[in-house]
């Protein structure tokens, strides 16, 4: 059998095989390179699960997300999400929050915001409901804080696997916790005020409403240790928002309430320029509960 | 070799003069410029400090979309029309090579991508440091008022030198995207196959880091062996998908040697799918 050169076949088998092959070579060749360069690029990529989106993409928008545009479809699903907010449309709007920060968890603002909205906003809506009595509104509101509110802290915990150790998404989470008309859970709001106090670019407050809350629950052991070892000792003395003076009074209060012996007290010397504040007028929990 | 080398860059020139002077060039650059300078309208959302990563994400994105369009329309519509309009038969009947020809078309639509993707990230970046400027003036404002915590975090700030580095990375991809184009259009005889075809072919390598995930879980050997073939021949355009790592703080920056495979690849395919497209010219009768 001789095989006809010139043939169409021929001439597009051979240029096809050439082609397939060439690109075979260059891809075992690239492929050191492609290793270096997308070992990087993917271990800072978030994992993306297909189940967690197709009940709510089309398959044109998996196909963006999966082509590269992950990031630009978060973007505008959370605006979508602005939409349902408006309109009050809670199915919705919650479908937009979890989807926006599953296409894109690296952004803060998804988590912190969408928890704002979960927790806070919706459950506000029943008080815009027409069709139920004050009375009904109230139980609805009341109903809805601690629901949503346990869903809220749900979506932060999912956050904070995306984001450790982020102060933003541990104060909201204490905060929400802390709720006295939601779940005014004190001891795991005490919990992520630690944990936020603690994480890393924390702002200052964050340990002053740790100890606030400890005393509120009547924990002044517990709050005058964490004062004197671990917060006071660790604030920067030329910084004004870290209120070394206020916290220095709260040290002396707690002191004379706790019986606290003069040897065992601190030995390090109050801030400079700091005057006794004889009220504690900024210590009201001071007050109440019991050792 | 210098003649040919004045050839190419001849044809390059010529090449980036016509594709500016279309109106599908000017129709995507004003839509892709309109769209980052329209970013501003995302600050009525209230984003807070994250504003600039939304605003960033944005104009990445559309530089991404609208790049790789001009990429494949353009090349297609450049080597298409010298062959409708008989251009290549004058100029190949010349002592122009063809290697030389594929090699000027490629170039001028080189340039024409530096431009596009040049002008954006200017743009982009013009306008990021604008309103970062803002945002860090308010927020000292509300510091000293003792209504934020802290100062604007160092993490939100913009790498503008990431924003570059991006942009080369995305040129060069647009580049291996006009190469494989013009590899195509080599062989095919319409330019809305070519396009078709290119954005296939696209498409398949923006989507095979799914099978090169999804090969080391396949428990068929043939399948095993189809995927990881998939991965071989195709090139691997996630690569490029870096942009909010480079221009943002992470955790774990990108390391330079990354970067630099990235680009080291991107020349390889380059070479390589100019190559084929020489190859796959050759044979071809006008």
């Amino acid at each position: 059998m001789t095989i006809d050169r010139t043939s169409w076949w021929w001439r597009r088998g051979r240029a096809g095989l050439v082609i397939f092959a060439s690109l075979f070579a260059a891809g075992i060749a690239a492929e050191p390179l492609q290793n270096a360069a997308w070992k990087e690029v993917r271990a800072r990529q978030p994992e993306l699960k297909l189940q967690d989106l197709s009940d709510n993409l089309s398959q044109g928008m998996l196909l963006g997300v999966f082509g590269g545009f992950r990031a630009v479809l978060a973007d505008f699903v959370w605006l979508q999400g602005y939409h349902y907010w408006e309109q009050r449309d809670r199915p919705d709007l919650e479908a937009m929050i979890y989807l926006a920060s599953t296409l894109d968890p690296r952004l803060v603002t998804f988590w912190d915001d969408g928890s704002h909205e979960i927790a806070y906003d919706i459950p506000a809506w029943a008080y815009r409901d027409a069709t139920l009595t004050p009375a009904q509104q109230q139980a609805a509101y009341a109903q809805g804080k601690i629901l949503f509110g346990q869903r809220a802290i749900g979506f932060l915990e999912r956050g904070l696997q995306f984001h450790p150790g982020n102060y933003q998404l541990l104060m909201d989470e204490a905060l929400i916790y802390q709720d006295e008309n939601g779940l005014h859970d004190l001891p795991h709001a005490a919990e992520k005020w630690r944990e936020a106090a603690t994480a890393a670019d924390s702002p200052f407050f964050a340990g002053r409403l740790y100890i606030r809350l400890l005393l509120q629950m009547g924990k002044k052991r517990e709050a005058y240790d964490y004062l004197h070892n671990k917060l006071y000792p660790t604030l920067p003395a030329d910084a004004g928002d870290a209120q070394k003076g206020v916290l220095w009074d709260w040290m002396v209060a707690l002191e004379q309430v706790l019986k606290i012996p003069h040897d065992d007290r601190p030995q390090y010397a109050p801030p400079p320029g700091w005057k006794p504040d004889p009220d504690l007028d900024n210590l009201p929990e001071l007050s109440g509960g019991s050792p | 070799m210098s003649s040919s080398l004045q050839q190419i860059g001849q044809i390059g020139r010529l090449t980036f003069l016509e594709a500016v002077r279309q109106r599908f060039f000017n129709f995507l650059v004003l839509l892709a410029l309109a769209l980052i300078g329209g970013a501003g309208f995302f600050r009525q959302f209230d984003f807070g400090p994250q504003e600039l990563a939304f605003t960033a994400n944005f104009g990445l994105g559309s530089m991404v979309f609208f790049g790789a369009i001009l990429a494949v329309v353009v090349t297609a519509q450049l080597f298409f029309s010298e062959i409708e309009n008989r251009t290549a038969l004058t100029l190949l009947a010349k002592p122009v090579r063809r290697w030389s020809f594929i090699a000027g078309k490629l170039l001028g639509v080189a340039l024409l991508m530096l431009v596009f993707v040049a002008l954006l990230t200017a743009l982009l970046g013009g306008y990021l440091w604008w309103r970062q400027g803002q945002l860090i003036a308010i927020r000292h404002q509300l510091f000293l008022a003792g209504r934020a915590t802290t100062e604007f975090p160092d993490y939100l700030r913009v790498h503008f030198d990431g924003l570059a580095v991006n942009a080369l990375l995305q040129w060069l991809k647009f580049v291996v995207l006009a190469a494989i184009t013009m590899v195509v259009a080599s062989f095919s005889n319409t330019n809305m196959y070519t396009v078709a075809v290119s954005f296939f072919i696209y498409l398949i390598c923006q989507l095979q880091y799914i099978a090169r995930d999804a090969w080391a879980n396949v428990e068929s050997p043939v399948l095993q062996n189809l995927i990881w073939l998939l991965g071989v021949v195709f090139p691997n355009f996630q690569l490029y998908s870096v942009g909010e790592m480079l221009v943002f703080t992470t955790k774990t920056p990108v390391p330079a040697g990354a970067v630099l495979a990235a680009i080291g690849y991107s020349v390889v395919y380059i070479l390589v799918f100019y190559a084929l497209a020489v190859f796959s010219f050759l044979s071809r009768e006008i």
